[in-house]
């Protein structure tokens, strides 16, 4: 799921559920999709990392606080 | 419905926080006993681990950041105290330093105690959980 269908799908919840628990319902799908997706997309590879991938890790990893 | 006003704005700050932080738990938690179980090469195991627990603290600060109203990008601790937004930075650096070190080993192959760097990030979440 990407950006814009994660953002279509917080407004479509917003738009059914009004109130304080649409407002959780839209959180849990702007920040918890793609929290789980990210889980499941690791855990699916198996492959060996590349040096790249160790710079960008390392590159995320230093991430200043105030860019978060 | 006094949508985007102040009651809401607090409950949309304290659910968006208490749902980074529960993922956050969850990994910190889970995730290395999954992917020590799992059949991924060392290397592999190493940087899902070392992803997930930063992806989780960043996720845990990006909460704290929304609970005081600093958006991102944007410097100072919004609503909530210095002293308090220092100890998140503070919290965040430490993990931070643990994080570098892991990947410096991992990248060059040798062993990695990943056990330190799930504790490190469980560490700094329950320094931001904390914070008011």
């Amino acid at each position: 799921m990407n950006a814009d269908e994660i953002g279509k799908t917080a407004a479509a919840i917003t738009s059914l559920i009004p109130g304080p628990w649409g407002i959780l319902a839209t959180l849990v799908a702007s920040e918890g999709i793609p929290f789980v997706d990210h889980l499941i997309q690791n855990s699916k590879n198996n492959t060996p990392v590349t040096p790249d991938a160790w710079l960008d890790l390392r590159a995320k990893a230093k991430t200043p606080f105030q860019d978060l | 419905m006094s949508r985007g006003g102040g009651g809401d704005l607090s409950n949309r700050a304290t659910g968006r926080g208490l749902i980074c932080l529960t993922g956050v738990l969850a990994v910190a938690l889970v995730l290395p006993i999954v992917s020590c179980s799992s059949t991924a090469p060392p290397d592999r195991v190493a940087y899902t681990t070392i992803d997930d627990a930063v992806t989780g603290v960043q996720a845990a600060v990006r909460g704290y950041k929304l609970h005081c109203g600093v958006p991102q990008g944007a410097q100072g601790p919004g609503t909530c105290t210095s002293v308090e937004y220092e100890k998140a930075i503070k919290a965040y650096k430490a993990f931070q330093d643990v994080a570098d070190s892991a990947v410096d080993l991992a990248s060059k192959g040798g062993p990695t105690p990943l056990d330190i760097v799930a504790k490190a990030a469980q560490a700094a979440i329950s320094v931001l959980r904390d914070l008011k």
